[in-house]
């Protein structure tokens, strides 16, 4: 198989795109595909402080790189969820491409751990609540990364969710027909009230296999373990389904999660709706002014509960 | 020709498979496409390694190859559904 562009020896090959790429033409596809995205969802501009969610993973270093090669100002934050050794290695992997790729380019890395605040990892927390691990997992991700970002004024918060992981949570939306959820799927959320910050994705353009490959080709060292606490989980049910019909009709992916987006921009200025819809139901917490649907958010009242619970 | 060369024309190639962690022996001359069919793999969801250079779905692989077959699905939360 040759490169489409150059016709040297291709060593990925596209069938959603009937393509396929060497090394260098490869980075080149990405880079376009990350510049496009940015560009025709008016993510942010050069001049802006963009604050990346690293999680350790192949789409959050990945991120960061190209963000960094594109000419971005893009710091990033680490969330040590301290789930024993995962939290170990992934926490290396992030430290280790902060100090020999980001460092070099002014690149700043910040680091929150759980342990710290709440005395006691995600597990312990998340029996605490009586919710999923995933559940308190994204609670306290969503927090911490919004509270860094508006206490470090962060122009934009950028997270690594690639074309699959949103494709599969629209597959998971619809499947349950939580419809009040759809307005929230699009690649770039508006910072609808005071206190919010706006959140970006600039990754929606490419597949979870393109980017691992991308990681690969360009020597970014990432934890490839599975979280531990994922297992079984109903996105990895829907990913799996969703590769099958993949591989089956290369492209269903992309027209789903493109076409629902192409749809909705059609259907009415949905930034405008949206920020009508947060700003009639949230409000500031009490506790920590994060804006909130209840008098206290979901994070501050898990904290109550484990610094009462957990021995300190 | 040496017994040891021998050995080592005649070793299948070591393919190294994730969750779990594991080595298997598979028997070349093999395309990946057919390799990863013979492990029921999704090509969509897998990336394959030879050495440590990424090799496309028609590349032939040979007895005495090391092969990594990496897993690219990860995530668990569905993150960004909830107004907080």
């Amino acid at each position: 198989m040759n490169c489409t562009k150059c016709k040297t020896k291709a060593v990925i090959g596209l069938p959603r795109h009937n393509a396929a790429f060497c090394k260098g033409c490869f980075n080149g596809f990405v880079h376009d595909q990350v510049a496009r995205a940015i560009k025709s969802e008016r993510m942010f501009g050069k001049e802006e402080r963009i604050l990346v969610a690293v999680s350790g993973g192949k789409d959050s270093l990945a991120l960061w790189d190209i963000l960094l090669k594109l000419g971005y100002r893009a710091d990033a934050l680490y969330v040590n969820l301290g789930i024993e050794a995962y939290s170990e290695q992934s926490h290396a992997k992030v430290t280790k491409f902060a100090e020999a790729v980001a460092a070099s380019q002014g690149a700043a890395l910040h680091l929150h751990t759980v342990e710290q605040e709440a005395g006691a990892g995600i597990k312990e927390l998340a029996q605490l609540i009586h919710r999923p691990t995933c559940s308190t997992c994204g609670t306290i991700k969503r927090y911490q990364f919004n509270r860094v970002a508006i206490e470090q004024n962060y122009d934009v918060m950028a997270t690594g969710h690639n074309l699959d992981d949103e494709a599969a949570r629209l597959l998971g939306n619809v499947l349950h027909w939580q419809e009040e959820y759809l307005d929230k799927q699009g690649p770039s959320l508006p910072a609808s009230v005071a206190g919010f910050a706006k959140k970006v994705k600039p990754l929606y353009r490419l597949s979870e296999r393109e980017l691992a490959a991308y990681a690969v080709l360009n020597r970014i060292d990432y934890i490839v373990e599975e979280c531990p606490m994922a297992k079984g989980s109903k996105m990895l049910q829907y990913k799996e389904v969703l590769n099958r019909l993949e591989t089956e009709s290369p492209g269903t992916k992309q027209t789903f999660y493109w076409g629902f987006l192409e749809k909705q921009s059609k259907k009415q200025p949905t930034a405008t709706t949206m920020t009508e819809k947060d700003r009639d139901v949230l409000h500031p917490c009490t506790s920590c002014s994060q804006p909130t649907t209840a008098e206290v958010c979901s994070y501050c009242k898990m904290m109550v509960r484990a610094k009462t619970v957990v021995p300190r | 020709m040496p017994l040891a060369c021998m050995e080592a024309y005649d070793a299948p190639m070591q393919v190294q498979l994730s969750h779990p962690a594991r080595t298997v022996e598979v028997k070349g001359p093999k395309k990946v496409k057919a390799l990863l069919r013979e492990l029921n793999l999704v090509v969509e969801a897998h990336l394959v390694i030879k050495g440590d250079e990424l090799v496309t779905e028609d590349e032939m692989l040979y007895d005495g190859d090391q092969i990594e077959i990496r897993p690219v699905i990860s995530g668990g939360s569905p993150r960004f559904t909830s107004p907080e």
